[in-house]
């Protein structure tokens, strides 16, 4: 019997959900969160001897997955001078609450989606999820006193978008 | 764009100011209601981001990313030993439970939420047999896995299709894995009582205006807040323990409605119970944590999770067996 194996297997379905809108917050768009997850989760699969089963297995999956989407996004800016493009359809997929609270919702998914780069990350990380500077700023590998500055400015950011759609 | 004073709100928000900071920037915008203001603003914002994210963990997981994960797992050694497990774990029947309220009503609470491991979360969900494969996946999904995987990889598929997509059981294991989970250097996960801890550093300091309804109003205090909650509860007297019941405020925390209970002692020190709507039994635990200078001790009551809150030196425990005899 390998117990190892089968804890590795549970939290890694059980964590899938967030590792899934983590990847979100990094590409902003939705097919690619989606095959970073896929990465990520291939990577953690055959690395899976790694993992310390006393650790959380989330930031072990977060710090994976910013990894392979900086050496991704390095690749592209190589090869097409490009980034990401920012994701305007994230409403969908706040999808599973009927009326009003979902279409709330979706707005306030879309602005976030619609920060610019790096800020959605650190939001989540931090505001919704309660890491405090220092964690968030060694899963995304920055200085924490840049993550300050992104909360900072995704609040800003936020307050005024949401604003102008309230208006 | 930068903004110094969303900085410092910023700053305030997400525990990045030392107890004494904090302390000085509660002065500030005590006297300074467009400051107050906004930090109230930021933190309506904060539970608008958080239920937006939040709403993602519901959505289901597409199939081409469950194919990929069954198929990357390599047959006959890992996914051999997993696949009991992944089988267990199937939701029964009441996977649809009104689910997420258990796991959410405990986030940031250590040994509640922290569970051992993979193999103690997976129980926390009823265990079925090995569910007939052909039941399992939606049609679509089951299509694309079988072109990718002709092993048993559709069976675990199945199962971790129900598991994530069925009724939303993947995100409620999830909720119950991950909030509250201990980081390497033993720094807990933002959960609503690090949010009651806010209030309690802001309101705490409203000598004026502490409450929101006054103890004259104790029974519709009991009618609206029980409503609010959905927790019928009686105002406990906490003469004993020497406190003064002074009334109540509604709050918001973790995404749900708050009942605040607020007492003083003849110092006129705050203390507060507060408490929350949950599912599940009660229990005969009283955990202290602590939060950058305001205490708490939480409990469980059927249907509700509670905590008193108070300075350091209070005797929260007692307070909070006395109380829990009398809601």
């Amino acid at each position: 019997m390998q117990p190892d194996a089968t804890d590795f297997q549970a939290e890694l379905l059980a964590s899938l959900p967030r590792l899934r809108r983590f990847a979100l917050s990094l590409t902003r768009h939705p097919s690619e969160g989606d095959d970073l997850v896929q990465m990520t989760c291939e990577r953690a699969i055959t690395n899976a001897a790694k993992w310390n089963p006393e650790q959380p297995l989330l930031p072990w999956l977060y710090t994976m997955a910013r990894n392979l989407w900086t050496s991704e996004m390095r690749k592209r800016q190589v090869r097409t001078g490009e980034g990401t493009v920012p994701a305007e359809e994230a409403a969908e997929l706040v999808s599973h609450a009927g009326g009003e609270e979902a279409t709330r919702a979706g707005q306030v998914m879309a602005q976030i989606m619609a920060l610019p780069e790096g800020l959605s990350s650190v939001l989540l990380l931090v505001s919704v999820e309660g890491h405090s500077y220092a964690e968030a700023a060694a899963i995304l590998d920055i200085p924490p006193g840049t993550v300050m500055s992104r909360m900072s400015a995704a609040r800003v950011r936020l307050r005024a978008a949401l604003a102008g759609e309230a208006a | 764009m930068m903004d110094d004073r969303m900085d410092r709100i910023s700053a305030y928000l997400d525990g990045a100011m030392s107890a004494a900071e904090a302390a000085a920037f509660e002065a500030e915008a005590a006297e300074n209601p467009s400051l107050a203001a906004e930090i109230e603003a930021a933190g309506a914002l904060d539970a608008e981001v958080g239920a937006a994210f939040d709403s993602l963990l519901d959505a289901p997981l597409p199939p081409a990313l469950l194919a990929t994960i069954s198929a990357t797992t390599t047959p006959g050694t890992r996914l051999e030993e997993a696949r009991p497990t992944v089988a267990a774990a199937t939701p029964g029947g009441e996977g649809a439970a009104p689910a997420p309220d258990v796991a959410e009503a405990e986030p940031g609470v250590p040994g509640q939420a922290a569970l051992g491991g993979g193999a103690s979360s997976v129980g926390g969900i009823p265990a079925g047999g090995n569910p007939p494969r052909e039941e399992m996946p939606p049609p679509a999904y089951a299509a694309a896995n079988e072109n990718r995987q002709p092993f048993f990889s559709s069976s675990i598929a199945a199962a971790l299709a129900l598991l994530l997509v069925g009724a939303g059981a993947g995100a409620l294991m999830t909720r119950a894995l991950v909030p509250g989970t201990e980081l390497a250097d033993g720094h807990a996960t933002r959960g609503w009582m690090d949010e009651i801890a806010d209030y309690h550093r802001v309101y705490a300091r409203q000598v004026a205006h502490l409450v929101e309804v006054p103890a004259s109003e104790k029974d519709h205090i009991e009618t609206w807040l029980g409503k609010e909650t959905g927790v019928p509860f009686s105002v406990p007297d906490l003469a004993a323990s020497g406190f003064t019941f002074q009334g109540a405020r509604l709050l918001v925390a973790g995404g749900k409605p708050v009942a605040q209970l607020l007492y003083t002692d003849a110092d006129g020190q705050v203390m507060a119970l507060c408490m929350l709507g949950r599912e599940g039994p009660g229990s005969e635990e009283f955990t202290p944590r602590s939060f950058d200078g305001v205490e708490m001790v939480r409990w469980l009551a059927p249907g509700a999770a509670w905590v008193a809150v108070g300075e350091p030196g209070m005797d929260l425990e007692a307070v909070a067996r006395e109380a829990a005899q009398e809601v």
